[in-house]
């Protein structure tokens, strides 16, 4: 895993932008193949529901109309109008005969109008006069003989029961029917004839035409006897076997091809409405859905392609000549990149980029600058470590000393010459406590004070707390030399007094310490022409104010105030660094 | 590592796929067995929720045991005895409830009915389980030597019949006596026209009132030969009940007609009456449900207790109620009817398959699964069974199950709790009850027990009859008439002339012949 955190990390831009090309096109592969599939589900139910549902619609439909044909059927039966009319017939004369049968025939058109794709017939007694082969209304009940749906009926004991009529009925016209036995009311052991309520064949296949291409959908009996369709063949060999599956498609097979059939009774009839259709017509409709998304998905693919191409190739073109640019730094240095004037990341980054060069060379100034003044500052501290002007007084001195036999004050002298050179040197250190540089200022003075017997005046008030404060070594000695050299040796007499003094402050919650030399010397006109010489034995105030500000990380300012005649008084504000024991000599 | 990744997309990718593979079409399922069925009449309304769970139950019992299936259509209450004769002629049902409230003896003499006679062989159990009183109740159910309907089944006793319903409450709040004769029932009848709630509304809407006024009238003078329904026209006396006497020439007859057409004219009686249908107890219930009439006339109390009572104390448990019956009390003899004279389950002739719809009814009668499952529904979903009583308290109405008319038989019977109204149980059905047992002891055999008219030899008399009653004597009989004596001897002219005393002369030679053969026997 590290590995390929590791590995990710440190591709390159081009591959990285591969890879999330790959995040995003991998997933949409997948998703469009999910889709596929769950598009195919939903599809073929689609299909099935739409099948289910026209099957339904096909079966209600048939299922109304033949309620409807069951109901005028019951009213003709039921009719005491009807019965009495023709159960009296035989007993009237022509007259009376035929204007009962007129009552009927009215009773009969009543019900008709309901539906005028049903007719209804009377198979009655020959002997009737209005019976007869070509009648719109009464055929002789002796026609029923020998045809199939007779037997039908009467294999169902006369009971109401859906048969096929072919054109013998009705000239020109095949129709489905309901048939039954019109009962004497009189005495329901006796039948008056037979009642054949007819619906147009070609109106039950109008309704069975609401079907798929290549589904058939037919009326059948429970042995399979075709009734109606829609006219589609079944597949060569198959004879419908009827079973019930409740309006529900369920898969057979037939010859090795998968079929779809759904098989239902239309309302207790004893008729069925079979459909049967390959299952791969469902199946096509399914590739072809599928199909239109895959090129859909296609489409889209090559789109992004070319919208992502050239929005990449665009991007990758700044980053090569970001790349090639910055190759060049280490032979041409440090330079500015050339703008391409683009608004993105990229043409920000070279601004950016630019920028940085510019801060990085103002930097390299400054680096340069302060260099300078730490070589300039290093110098003159060594140039005071070994002042030969002021070892040469003192040696001078010590001879002196040495003819008047003042074996104290000699030894006194190298004393103090010894212990001023120790710290000096401060074991190579740049930064000492501030006990170590008034220790450094006392030694100096010490060697003074004998060379100018009773002319200086040398005191220290400091802080104990601050006497382990860093402070960049001979920081306060330059001062010092600057009072005796600048100030008191410049008066008439060449007398006078220096205080040193390290007082603690708190500036914004944070130590600080102030250091001062004062002095009773002649004093300056102007303090910051002075303060600004920084050549010659007139040590450079400025430089100090550099090597503080440079070891403290912030501005460092050194305070004059001088009245000429009266003195000076030069004063530092330092933030208090105590250093730990262990670390202060490394420091 | 990048072959493996693909790999890994690869298989990713196969396996959602095949997680959307296509939901293949179930398998086929074996066939229906194939089973006839058959199709009953039932009187009532079925339950709103549908007979699904009792067609599961019944079928799981029917179709291994008999071979069949048995489907209900309901007739409400209301116009039912033109309803069966209409399904009757339709020829498409195998049984039809018959009795009082139909035209049996009309259609046993158009042979509508399969005379079950011969197939009694065929169930034994039926033929023992009717004879376990000590009488053979089938052989005293048949009609001239034809058996045409199983009855239902009870112990010979005194029966409560029909009587006046009423708010017991508004009874007690317009401060009248208790209910117990026609005049205290006539002084609520006119209280409750007062009342601002009922003044507009008629009070009685059953156009069969003339039957429990005739009752309450004469009650102990005359004996109903068969019933009302089959012969309105005549009646015997009590003292000579073989003596057939035209009802219409009676001196009460004309009373009956006096009352009839003052409550008329004061609109105690609805004036649409004659153009209602016969027992409009379905109406008058809903009538009863909205508070728009506070009595009826024409329900018997078991229909009150298991149809009216408990609707009525599910609408409105803050009403109480009280029934003045007819024909029981006051009488100075009773008499217990014979299980033969009960209503009867018939079997079509034309049905295709009598010997399975004869073992069905001998289930029905033999078997308490198919008892309780026919006359009580579904447990658990048209009733509970708690120790051995069936209650419906606890079912909602949509569920209320009506079962099978004249399909009743007090040895399978089990008791039933209809809905939780206390004071009507105490103070109305219960009182009822022991009265009934009370009556019962003290009760001699109605001489007419095992009578049955055949009204085949005078079919033709008998439908003239009833067509001409219907427009002759029905206006009278629903008040609506200003000279009673003009309009009744034209009625009965009428009669006549359609052919009453041929119908009252075969009456009287049958009942005759009844009463030598019994006689004979005695």
């Amino acid at each position: 895993m590290k590995k390929l955190i590791h590995l990710l990390r440190n591709m390159s831009f081009s591959l990285k932008i591969l890879f999330i090309v790959l995040l995003t096109v991998v997933p949409m592969v997948a998703i469009t193949f999910i889709s596929m599939g769950e598009l195919a589900h939903s599809t073929e139910e689609r299909q099935l529901y739409l099948i289910g549902n026209n099957y339904a619609q096909v079966l209600s439909t048939l299922s109304e109309k033949m309620a409807a044909i069951h109901d005028a059927s019951t009213l003709i039966t039921v009719s005491e109008q009807v019965n009495r009319a023709i159960a009296d017939a035989d007993r009237t004369d022509i007259r009376s005969q035929l204007s009962a049968f007129e009552q009927v025939s009215a009773y009969a058109r009543i019900v008709e109008m309901g539906d005028n794709q049903t007719s209804i017939y009377f198979f009655l007694n020959d002997e009737y006069l209005v019976v007869q082969d070509r009648s719109t209304r009464y055929r002789p009940i002796s026609s029923i003989q020998g045809t199939a749906w007779g037997k039908t009926l009467s294999d169902n004991q006369g009971h109401p029961v859906w048969v096929y009529v072919d054109e013998s009925v009705e000239r020109g016209k095949s129709s489905l029917a309901l048939a039954r036995q019109l009962m004497d009311q009189n005495d329901y052991t006796q039948t008056l004839g037979v009642v054949l309520v007819t619906l147009d064949e070609k109106e039950v296949q109008h309704i069975l035409g609401n079907a798929l291409p290549g589904q058939y959908i037919g009326i059948c009996t429970g042995e399979g006897a075709i009734y109606s369709d829609n006219g589609v063949s079944l597949p060569e060999g198959y004879t419908i076997s009827v079973r019930d599956t409740g309006g529900v498609f369920v898969k057979m097979v037939w010859e090795d091809v998968p079929y779809l059939l759904c098989a239902h009774e239309l309302n207790d009839t004893g008729l069925f409405l079979v459909s049967l259709l390959p299952e791969e017509l469902v199946s096509e409709e399914v590739v072809f859905a599928q199909r239109r998304v895959m090129v859909f998905y296609v489409i889209v693919f090559l789109i992004m392609a070319s919208l992502l191409v050239p929005a990449t190739s665009a991007m990758m073109k700044g980053i090569r000549q970001l790349r090639r640019q910055l190759s060049d730094v280490p032979k041409q240095g440090l330079r500015k990149l050339k703008h391409t004037n683009q608004g993105d990341e990229i043409g920000r980054l070279i601004t950016a980029y630019n920028g940085m060069v510019d801060e990085m060379h103002h930097m390299l100034h400054v680096q340069y600058d302060l260099g300078r003044a730490k070589a300039g500052a290093e110098l003159k501290a060594l140039q005071s470590q070994i002042n030969p002007h002021f070892l040469y007084n003192t040696l001078d001195m010590v001879s002196w000393m040495a003819k008047r036999q003042e074996t104290d004050n000699i030894q006194q002298v190298m004393q103090a010459l010894s212990q001023f050179y120790k710290l000096t040197l401060s074991g190579g250190r740049d930064v000492i406590t501030l006990g170590e540089e008034i220790r450094l200022c006392d030694a100096y003075m010490s060697i003074q004070q004998l060379r100018w017997v009773g002319a200086i005046d040398y005191m220290v008030e400091a802080d104990d707390e601050l006497l382990s404060a860093c402070i960049p070594k001979i920081t306060l000695q330059p001062l010092i030399e600057n009072a005796i050299k600048h100030g008191i040796m410049q008066r008439g007499e060449a007398r006078g007094s220096i205080i040193v003094s390290a007082i603690p402050e708190t500036i914004g919650g944070r130590p600080y310490m102030t250091l001062s030399v004062l002095d009773n010397g002649v004093g300056m006109q102007d303090c910051q022409q002075e303060k600004d010489k920084g050549s010659g034995s007139h040590y450079g105030m400025k430089n100090i104010e550099m090597r503080l500000s440079l070891y403290y990380e912030e501005a460092i300012h050194i305070q004059l105030d001088s009245e000429v005649d009266l003195g000076t008084c030069v004063s530092l504000t330092l933030p208090v660094i105590i250093q730990e024991e262990d670390t202060k000599h490394e420091a | 590592m990048k072959r493996k990744m693909l790999a890994c997309l690869l298989l990713l990718v196969l396996l959602l796929s095949g997680c959307s593979t296509l939901q293949k079409p179930k398998e086929e399922t074996a066939s229906k067995q194939q089973v006839v069925t058959l199709r009953a009449i039932t009187l009532g309304n079925e339950p709103t929720t549908g007979l699904d769970a009792l067609y599961e139950a019944l079928d799981e019992l029917t179709i291994p045991e008999l071979g069949c299936v048995l489907r209900f259509a309901y007739i409400p209450w209301g116009d039912e005895r033109n309803q069966i004769n209409l399904e009757i002629a339709s020829g498409e049902y195998d049984f039809f409830p018959q009795g009082n409230f139909s035209d049996y003896q009309l259609m046993i003499s158009r042979n509508a009915f399969l005379d079950i006679k011969p197939y009694l062989p065929l169930v034994p159990d039926l033929v023992a389980h009717y004879q376990r009183t000590g009488s053979d109740v089938l052989a005293a159910s048949e009609i001239d030597g034809k058996l045409y309907g199983i009855p239902q089944y009870a112990a010979p006793g005194v029966n409560i019949s029909e009587g006046f319903f009423y708010r017991e409450d508004l009874r007690i709040q317009w401060g009248l006596e208790p209910i117990t004769s026609l005049e205290t029932m006539e002084a609520y009848l006119y209280r409750a026209k007062e009342d601002e709630a009922f003044r507009d509304n008629a009070l009685i809407t059953d156009n069969r009132i003339w039957n429990g006024l005739w009752t309450v009238l004469t009650k102990d003078r005359y004996f109903e030969i068969t019933g009302f329904t089959d012969t309105p026209y005549a009646v015997c006396t009590i003292d000579d009940p073989y003596r057939v006497i035209n009802r219409m020439e009676t001196s009460e007859f004309r009373t009956m007609l006096e009352y009839l057409q003052k409550w008329h004219q004061d609109g105690i009686l609805d004036k649409r009456l004659l153009t209602l249908s016969a027992n409009e107890g379905s109406s008058g219930l809903a009538l009863f449900l909205s508070g728009e009439k506070p009595c009826e006339t024409n329900n018997p109390l078991w229909s009150l207790h298991r149809d009216w009572v408990p609707q009525l104390t599910e609408e409105h448990p803050e009403w109480t109620y009280g029934f003045f019956p007819y024909d029981i009390g006051g009488r100075k003899l009773n008499y217990k009817a014979g299980a033969s004279h009960g209503s009867v389950i018939s079997i079509s002739s034309r049905t295709r398959y009598p010997e399975i719809a004869v073992r069905l009814l001998e289930k029905l009668h033999t078997d308490q699964r198919y008892y309780d499952l026919l006359l009580s529904g579904v447990e658990g979903v048209h009733y509970t069974l708690e120790e051995g009583v069936v209650n419906r308290e606890n079912i909602s109405s949509d569920f209320w199950y009506v079962g099978w008319t004249a399909g009743t038989d007090s040895f399978l019977a089990r008791p039933v709790k209809y809905c939780d109204n206390d004071v009507w149980m105490e103070q109305v059905y219960l009182p009822h009850m022991e009265m009934c047992e009370k009556v019962t002891e003290q009760a001699v055999f109605h001489p007419l027990n095992d009578f049955h008219f055949y009204a085949s030899p005078v079919s033709a008399q008998a439908v003239k009859l009833a067509e001409t009653w219907n427009t002759y004597m029905m206006p009278l009989l629903c008040g609506l008439s200003e000279d009673i004596d003009a309009e009744l001897t034209t009625a009965i002219k009428m009669l006549e002339n359609a052919g009453l005393n041929e119908y009252l002369a075969e009456m009287q030679r049958q009942l005759t012949a009844f009463q030598q053969e019994k006689g004979v026997k005695e």
